[in-house]
């Protein structure tokens, strides 16, 4: 059925450069063929990743963060279009399918799910999930597998790991449910981690442990991470960087301080204002983003995000802004009124004296700008 | 422990019943029993059997007497003639081993086929192989054993003689032989479970090849052919371990017209023969142990459960 298998996969490409960016994404295309036509989910996506960084991907639910990570390892299913280059290590691996990628996962790019009850097989050993992918990959002995496993088992914080390794998941919390998850993922020594919302299906109490877990692993073992949530309060203080995802594009990306302190799309703001904070009054009204995300069978013409956006003029409904650099050094965005510019404050000033956007939505004053209308969580 | 002996108890109140209304079944047929077993006898004789049969006592009374020899592993009498008898239980001795043979048999040929295709037609779903598989698994269903049966036996048996067409060969005699004879008996029974396993694993296993943890597994790296054996065969096989239970149950009866045709000496030819000359005592013992055969078998897969699937087993434990 398949061909032999090939010892380690990390020789097969002896000649990859030390130097240069880890991963790098261009012009990333994924779409899914369905009755109704092509489903946009990833539409022109770029960036770089370097050794050991890590970048946070954010957006809500549907904005394609979660297929990009799987896009870019090509762990699709079949009724997948992808376009585009991915290059890791500067090889070129973005027309690779199912054979020829599957000695990349484990070795050079692993996987950390988004939800640990049902991610792992639940009538296998923990024991076995781990040693499998090393006896595979690496073609070490049982023994030497198990011990591997052993020490997997408690570098990621599990107690009592070696009467772990004998028992089923069902047998274990969510919270240790995922560490075994991030295990198996680190086992092979991969040197790009791929974690898909790692604790939104977790407890809150235990989210920040997960997190700080993974955050180690990768400074330990100088890997990469994107690290993909709809959380910015997750990536905050986590990542190197951050692309704000929206309908399937980057709508603006940044070093993570300057995303925070600079931010220019009005996604983006309007993504941190829908962020509860201490400091306001218990029982208000939290900011959510009004409206929901375009039908990404057939997108709308122009800025994706216009029809929501409080900033937005009748060239934002026909014209899509490209993704173009800021002033600042690593910082690109899409919008033609971006936050905190003069263009910006005149476009919501009109929007304001006008009651309404270009694309008809009403806008009121400062503080309930976003919070209009039927609100869609 | 506690659950062990839980499961005793259950056993034995199912046999219970289960021994009752294959007792009372055949005893309420109407007529007179004595004379349908030894048809030309005098009055004195029928006195006599009517007696040791104990059809002169209340119903009850059969039935603990009956229950008593059973399980002493007496099975009653099978009358040749109002004088001659025979051992129901040296009839069955000889023929149980025989139809557990053909079961045993067609069972491995049935799995041996019905898992790697039901396993292949479901990664590959859709493809030609899976339609082919599927048309030709309703075919297969769709042809009655008896009539594979027959074909067989006249093809492969007569016209081309590879294999002997009827007849029976104890494997202590020859074991190559007896491996010919019961070649196409077990094949006949195998084609027709052959499909339906097929199209129950297939399903089962699509189902299970859209869960996490095979995309997990795949993640991995390790190859298709491990993801699909190590870790989607076992959670997709409880349906497939139920019907194969029912299965073999009701083979212990032994395989009736399958066994005629090809004049294999086993519990299905027993049963034709007691029921055609009225054998009702062999048939209240036949049926009662067909029964206790499906019940234990049952048994045996509901500790595969757990044995597959070890939330069952965790599950039970708690409970």
């Amino acid at each position: 059925m398949s061909p032999r298998r090939q010892k380690n996969g990390g020789t097969r490409f002896p000649d990859a450069p030390l130097d240069g960016p880890l991963l790098e994404v261009d012009n990333v295309k994924t779409m899914f063929k369905t009755p109704r036509g092509l489903v946009h989910a990833v539409d022109g996506v770029e960036f770089t990743l370097e050794r050991g960084k890590t970048i946070g991907i954010v957006g809500e639910s549907g904005c394609g963060k979660s297929v990009l990570s799987r896009s870019i390892m090509g762990l699709l299913p079949n009724n997948v279009v992808r376009e585009g280059s991915i290059r890791f290590e500067g090889n070129e691996i973005g027309h690779a399918v199912g054979e020829e990628m599957r000695h990349f996962w484990g070795t050079q790019m692993s996987m950390v799910f988004q939800d640990p009850m049902t991610s792992l097989n639940p009538v296998m050993r923990i024991g076995n999930q781990i040693t499998e992918s090393l006896r595979y990959h690496l073609d070490v002995s049982k023994d030497y597998a198990n011990e591997a496993a052993l020490a997997l088992l408690q570098s990621v914080g599990i107690p009592e790991a070696k009467r772990r390794l004998r028992e089923y998941p069902h047998q274990l919390s969510g919270g240790m449910r995922q560490r075994v998850m991030i295990a198996i993922a680190l086992a092979c020594g991969p040197k790009l981690l791929f974690a898909d919302e790692p604790t939104t299906a977790l407890d809150v109490t235990v989210q920040a442990q997960i997190l700080d877990l993974l955050q180690q692993q990768q400074r330990e073992r100088f890997m990469a991470m994107v690290l993909v949530t709809h959380d910015l309060g997750v990536v905050a203080g986590r990542t190197d960087d951050i692309a704000v995802m929206y309908a399937g594009r980057i709508v603006e990306k940044a070093p993570t301080r300057l995303l925070f302190s600079e931010t220019r799309h009005p996604y983006t703001e309007a993504l941190l204002k829908s962020i509860p904070k201490l400091a306001q009054p218990s029982h208000m009204r939290l900011d959510a983003i009004a409206g929901r995300p375009p039908d990404l069978v057939n997108p709308p013409p122009g800025c994706k995000f216009a029809p929501r956006c409080p900033y937005a003029q009748a060239r934002c409904l026909v014209e899509e802004p490209p993704l173009d650099d800021s002033a600042t050094p690593g910082h690109a965005f899409r919008c033609f009124y971006p936050v905190g510019s003069n263009e910006g404050k005149d476009a919501l000033a009109r929007n304001l004296a006008a009651g309404a956007t270009a694309s008809g939505r009403p806008v009121f004053a400062e503080g309930d700008a976003l919070a209009t209308g039927t609100v869609v969580v | 422990m506690r659950t062990a002996l839980r499961r005793v108890i259950q056993l034995v109140v199912v046999l219970l019943c289960v021994s009752f209304f294959s007792f009372a079944l055949i005893s309420l047929f109407p007529g007179d029993p004595v004379v349908a077993i030894v048809g030309f006898s005098s009055a004195p004789q029928r006195a006599e059997i009517r007696h040791e049969l104990r059809l002169d006592e209340p119903f009850i009374q059969q039935y603990g007497h009956w229950l008593g020899n059973f399980a002493k592993g007496n099975l009653g009498n099978v009358y040749y003639g109002p004088t001659g008898r025979g051992k129901v239980s040296t009839q069955v001795g000889q023929s149980l081993p025989i139809s557990l043979q053909l079961m045993a048999y067609s069972m491995i040929i049935t799995l041996l086929i019905a898992i790697p295709l039901g396993v292949f037609a479901a990664y590959k779903a859709g493809s030609v192989f899976d339609k082919l598989a599927n048309a030709t698994a309703f075919g297969s269903i769709a042809l009655p054993d008896f009539a594979l049966a027959l074909i067989l036996s006249y093809w492969v048996g007569v016209k081309l003689r590879w294999l002997p067409s009827s007849g029976y060969v104890h494997p202590t005699a020859n074991l190559v032989e007896h491996l010919k004879s019961m070649t196409l008996p077990a094949l006949s029974l195998a084609v027709g479970q052959i499909a339906g396993y097929m199209r129950l694993l297939r399903s089962d296993m699509i189902a299970t090849l859209q869960e996490d943890y095979i995309l997990m597994a795949k993640s991995k790296g390790i190859p298709t052919r491990r993801i699909l054996w190590r870790h989607a065969v076992r959670p997709s096989s409880l349906t497939l371990l139920t019907v194969a239970g029912l299965n073999v149950g009701a083979l212990i009866g032994g395989a009736i017209v399958v066994e005629l045709i090809f004049g294999i000496p086993g519990m299905g030819r027993l049963l034709a023969t007691a029921i055609f000359t009225r054998q009702f005592v062999e048939l209240q013992s036949i049926v009662a142990l067909i029964a206790i055969g499906y019940v234990i078998v049952n048994v045996i897969i509901d500790v595969l459960y757990t044995v597959f699937d070890p939330r069952i087993r965790d599950a039970r434990a708690i409970a």
